[in-house]
């Protein structure tokens, strides 16, 4: 019977814990972190360095910064989920899909060709046409059209400065003829992708992401070079 | 200790695999995607576990994912309407008036090849299901079919029409922008007519020059044109509803 008992023990235990790594959403209840915070969200590096998720800051034009958490990669895409339940599907950086937002993003096609996923713009003509549907009246088929263009920009994440790519996207709706801009900053030398800024269609809120994760990797990794190189010195 | 333990493993096994050999399944699940496949479960699933079982699910498009379970009572309804269909084809047969007879004729046979079963209120997204409680409801005991496909390129119009007819999807297009592509619709209700969107939403949109609503398509949705109201006959007033209703319990080819 004690046997019996223990064994029921372990088996709830066992249980618990493929729960928990089958699915990372219950961190969220540890990170107090969401979309819908009142004040900024301000992370260390060294906290981010730590985490055992990847982050992401992300302000919405005129509203607090927040933050997210990786809660999923697969199949080629990283899902960002805010404390508040709102995910955001990203393929090389760039949303698309969106769940839990006021007018969800549902579909882009395409997302192969986008010039995005080469992280330079090598051909001064480059071009991207995606058909794009939304959840709010079912809206669907809004036709935008990209011309990239690209230049050396610096930027300043965790105080440390980045010489970066800046991808510029010039974005027209087809239906509409209206256009907005989307800019990406790419880190120069690995191509790692440090910030965007992002508007999922005209008038829509723009998104000021920062890849927290991936820039305090690579703050990790210079400064471990720096003292590899000093103690060869 | 070690051993003891052991044994109580072994006999939990041997307890599991007995109770799996001889329970029934509860739920039983047809997934039509690209191909098809079944799966049949001893206790009732989360909609998240059907979903987990999708092979490419980031080339589906969710807004069109729907999730039915088989049903008799709507097979029932199903053979009552082509009963009231047919009661109402004889009136006009009665008094000579052909163009209503076919078009009755043409409804008869659109409803006789529907495939149908009880359509579940609930939005099937992999995503959803796995953020949201509600998203990922247990499902009761049944057979079920959950039909995934890529965005779908066409919408369906049924109804008051000659015959059943797919167009080509129209990228951010009203719904009144396709009917110029179709036959002339002398039989239908020249103010109303019903999209049942993709998602499974049913909306009645104003297509007359005084109530015209714009209402764009979900690719893959279907969009049902009622029968002139002159058409119906007092007892026959409801009709026009209870088709469009069927229409949302349509399990697309």
């Amino acid at each position: 019977m004690n046997y019996c008992s223990r064994f029921i023990a372990m088996i709830i235990l066992a249980c618990s814990l493929i729960a928990c790594s089958s699915t990372q959403y219950a961190l969220l209840d540890t990170v107090r972190l969401g979309f819908s915070s009142a004040d900024d969200v301000t992370l260390t590096l060294d906290e981010v360095a730590a985490s055992e998720f990847d982050l992401i800051y992300i302000q919405p034009d005129n509203a607090p910064r927040a933050s997210m958490v990786l809660a999923k990669l697969e199949h080629g895409q990283h899902k960002w989920l805010s404390a508040d339940h709102v995910m955001l599907v990203m393929e090389h950086g760039r949303i698309v899909r969106t769940l839990g937002l006021n007018n969800d993003l549902t579909y882009v096609s395409n997302t192969a060709a986008d010039p995005l996923r080469e992280k330079v713009v090598q051909d001064a003509d480059a071009k991207w046409q995606r058909l794009t549907d939304w959840q709010y009246r079912q809206q669907s088929g809004y036709q935008l059209s990209s011309v990239f263009s690209q230049q050396q920009a610096d930027i300043t994440v965790f105080e440390q400065r980045f010489s970066t790519r800046l991808i510029r996207e010039q974005v027209t709706v087809a239906q509409t003829n209206t256009t907005f801009e989307n800019l990406f900053w790419f880190d120069e030398s690995t191509g790692v992708l440090l910030q965007s800024r992002q508007q999922l269609a005209p008038h829509s809120p723009v998104f000021h992401i920062t890849y927290i994760s991936q820039a305090a990797r690579l703050i990790t990794a210079n400064t471990a070079s720096v003292k590899d190189s000093m103690g060869t010195l | 200790m070690m051993i003891s333990v052991r044994t109580v493993l072994l006999a939990a096994i041997v307890m599991l695999s007995f109770r799996l050999a001889a329970a029934e399944p509860v739920v039983v699940v047809q997934i039509k995607a690209d191909s098809e496949l079944w799966h049949a479960y001893a206790e009732p699933p989360r909609l998240s576990q059907l979903l987990t079982l999708v092979p490419q699910p980031e080339q589906l498009y969710w807004p069109a994912a729907a999730l039915y379970r088989q049903s008799s009572q709507i097979q029932q309804q199903q053979q009552e309407l082509l009963t009231r269909l047919q009661r109402l084809e004889q009136h006009w047969q009665l008094r000579n008036h052909t163009q209503n007879v076919l078009v009755l004729q043409s409804l008869r046979q659109q409803v006789n090849n529907w495939q149908l079963a009880e359509r579940q209120v609930v939005s099937i997204d992999y995503d959803l299901a796995r953020i949201h409680k509600a998203a990922n409801p247990r499902l009761d005991p049944g057979h079920y079919i959950l039909r995934l496909a890529p965005r779908p390129d066409e919408v369906l119009f049924v109804g008051a029409i000659a015959e059943e007819r797919a167009l080509p999807h129209q990228n951010a297009a009203s719904v009144h922008a396709y009917l110029s592509g179709l036959p002339a619709l002398q039989q239908a209700d020249p103010s109303w007519l019903y999209v049942v969107q993709a998602n499974g939403h049913i909306a009645q949109v104003g297509r007359g020059y005084w109530n015209r609503q714009h209402q764009e398509l979900q690719p893959g949705s279907q969009v049902f044109l009622p029968l002139h109201p002159r058409i119906l006959p007092k007892e026959f007033r409801s009709l026009n509803q209870e088709l469009v209703q069927l229409v949302a319990h349509r399990i697309l080819p």
